[in-house]
């Protein structure tokens, strides 16, 4: 009998790309012997994988712009909202009552939305909260907050039945799977990759939503992590470092498993010695998608004072994931007059582009444990990047950067330039540290060990 | 992470939807005149040039009021939801209030227009001018019917072709009761305009602010 396992994702795997998505398609093609089935909550429509053999079901829950339908029955709709209502100031919910409640009739998030529960709230939280400030904006962020959350709830009858509930985030689709484990039995495990919390604070400050709302986000989030901390049975972070964190969150927490992130080795290998590096100029890269949080901006920056002492060309490899963003890069691009130096090569096969790099960089404002230091390090190419989340757990000092530091990372990677044997040596010794420390038969191995665990 | 709820950054007013406050596409004042325009030649190769440019002022008429007004109204509507995003919740309401009284205000003339050149246009041209005439009124108000359903469906396409097709149906039925019917028969029609009037500008009442926002959201 095998154990079936579902993965719960939100805006990754299988409709996106990136570092989740990647871990989480090695994870499954990994382990043969375990059924897993996907659950995804995506604004993305089609499959960006192939799926392995045993993956049993994938079910994607397409997510659009929120819409508004009439005629909920207003006593139905205004139970079910009121269990929510602590969502507004952090505490985690009681999901064995919204289950129950949810239980008693079909409803739709649109009907959730629609109803006079719904507007009469926001009006009263308004009122109680806001008074005098401007009452569009958080009509809109409150519908987008709830709109979600209403989704999350219609969701839980579209969940497959199975052993273990294993969501890769502890925000909307932690709560999916302390709702999936009450409603049909199993095991509940949170993995965080990236710190949800830290992460709805950045995209926040990178909104130009009110500063007075953002209190209200930060409660509605907490409210939602620790509702997942509560009902799991284990909580697994991606590195040691984000484990603080997650204590201050929440200090009633029993376990948090570090489980180290993992890679194939055999796929990302250093070139073949044949392949010379020697050119007439550098190549230095960055593989990650296109977004604030990587802060490419900073990389841009840094390849005009690298520029100043090497002749090099910089690779941002990767696709786009916020247009807005992407134009920004572009024009600072122009303005430092580094359109035929920097390049976007967008979503390519990231192994040949280590191979080609003779430094990578990472300038990210947070990270989990990246797959892409990994990666590079694992093709013997040496990694300077900011000293984030467990950032410092791969690399040594030496290689950390602050964030919004260009002149930091020219610092370092003109360094690494200059001293070619201490290049070569680091990236020996990063070899050697995946090969050891971060491989991908270790992380499936104690991924393993922990669904055994848990059934 | 790529995280679901990045669309958070889109606010109403960062949009590209024009941001009016029931909606409008810039598209649909261009696609009236290229959908006028095949009409126009026809009457060009079936009339004398004085009595077609005559004939077309008329038809037009209802056209380029529809097109002034619409345009006043959603600069009106812009400047309006540019105070929205500022205003709290009594003066979002005051503001509201203000944006609809306006908006029944044009909806009633325009409706009113109409009105009369179907109604009494078309009876008396059709009488004196002919069909090419009559094919002219008739386009031309629903030109203008397209563009005030539009604006009031936020130019959903399909609302637009139901509306497109019941005007015409209407048009049809009209022009049979005008050659065939007895002569008290068109009387029906005004009288039914006048309550689909009643009912248009009743259902703009029913529109509040909370209707509002769910349409901004959507």
């Amino acid at each position: 009998m095998h154990l079936n396992v579902t993965l719960i994702s939100e805006g990754s795997y299988p409709t996106g790309k990136g570092g989740v998505s990647e871990w989480c398609h090695s994870l499954i093609s990994g382990m043969n012997d375990v059924r897993f089935n996907v659950f995804s909550m995506s604004s993305e429509n089609g499959l960006r994988y192939k799926l392995p053999s045993n993956v049993e079901k994938v079910v994607v829950e397409h997510l659009h712009s929120p819409d508004f339908k009439h005629g909920i029955d207003e006593k139905f709709a205004g139970e079910l909202i009121g269990e929510l209502k602590p969502a507004l100031s952090g505490t985690p919910l009681e999901c064995e009552e919204i289950l129950r409640l949810s239980k008693r009739r079909e409803f739709t998030a649109e009907e959730l939305l629609g109803s006079d529960v719904n507007w009469n709230n926001a009006i009263a939280y308004y009122k109680n909260n806001f008074d005098g400030k401007a009452f569009a904006p958080f009509y809109v962020f409150w519908t987008s907050l709830f709109y979600l959350l209403y989704k999350t709830l219609e969701s839980v009858g579209k969940v497959p039945d199975s052993d273990i509930y294993h969501t890769l985030n502890a925000g909307y689709a932690g709560l999916l799977g302390c709702l999936s484990k009450l409603d049909k039995g199993g095991s509940l495990i949170v993995t965080e990759h990236g710190l949800y919390l830290k992460e709805r604070s950045f995209e926040l400050s990178d909104s130009g939503i009110p500063t007075w709302l953002h209190g209200m986000y930060e409660k509605f989030f907490e409210s939602l992590v620790r509702t997942s901390y509560k009902y799991s049975n284990t909580v697994t972070s991606v590195c040691r470092d984000h484990t603080r964190f997650q204590r201050e969150i929440e200090p009633n927490l029993n376990e948090i498993k570090v489980i180290y992130n993992g890679i194939d080795t055999e796929k990302f290998h250093p070139p073949n010695p044949s392949t010379s590096k020697d050119r007439e100029y550098f190549n230095i890269g960055t593989v990650t998608r296109i977004t604030p949080i990587k802060d490419i901006l900073t990389f841009i920056r840094s390849a005009k004072h690298i520029l100043k002492k090497h002749r090099a060309k910089f690779y941002v490899v990767g696709e786009v994931e916020d247009e807005e963003y992407f134009d920004e890069c572009k024009k600072l691009r122009k303005e430092l007059g580094l359109e035929s130096h920097v390049k976007f090569t967008g979503f390519q096969d990231s192994l040949e582009w280590y191979q080609k790099l003779d430094v990578f960089a990472l300038p990210s404002l947070s990270e989990g444990l990246p797959l892409t230091i990994l990666e590079s390090l694992s093709c013997r190419v040496p990694c300077i990047a900011t000293g984030v989340g467990g950032v410092p757990e791969i690399l040594g000092e030496k290689f950390l950067v602050d964030k919004w530091d260009p002149e930091g990372v020219a610092k370092k990677v003109s360094w690494l330039l200059d001293n070619p044997e201490e290049r070569i040596k680091a990236g020996v010794e990063g070899r050697k540290l995946v090969e050891s420390k971060f491989s991908l038969q270790r992380m499936i191995r104690e991924y393993s060990e922990l669904y055994e665990e848990m059934i | 992470m790529t995280a679901i709820t990045l669309p958070l950054k889109k606010m109403p007013g960062q949009t590209t939807r024009l941001p009016t406050f029931f909606g409008g596409r810039k598209i649909t004042a261009p696609a009236i005149l290229l959908f006028t325009l095949p009409f126009t030649l026809y009457l060009y190769l079936q009339m004398s040039q004085g009595t077609i440019l005559s004939y077309s002022l008329i038809g037009l008429l209802p056209y380029l009021w529809g097109l002034v007004s619409i345009a006043v109204y959603i600069k009106k509507s812009s400047r309006a939801m540019e105070r929205m995003m500022e205003a709290d919740l009594d003066e979002a309401e005051e503001i509201f209030m203000e944006s609809r009284g306006y908006f029944r205000k044009i909806m009633r003339a325009n409706i009113v227009f109409s009105l009369i050149v179907t109604d009494i246009f078309s009876y008396y041209f059709i009488t004196k001018g002919g069909k090419p005439l009559f094919i002219t009124g008739l386009i031309s108000v629903a030109s203008l019917g397209i563009a005030m359903s539009s604006i009031m469906r936020m130019g959903d396409m399909k609302s637009t072709v139901n509306y497109f097709i019941i005007t015409y149906l209407f048009e049809h039925v009209f022009l049979i009761c005008v050659f065939k019917g007895p002569v008290w028969l068109p009387l029906a029609f005004p009288v039914s305009s006048v309550l689909m009037m009643g009912m248009i500008l009743r259902r703009i009442n029913d529109y509040d602010l909370r209707s509002f926002f769910e349409r901004v959201i959507n």
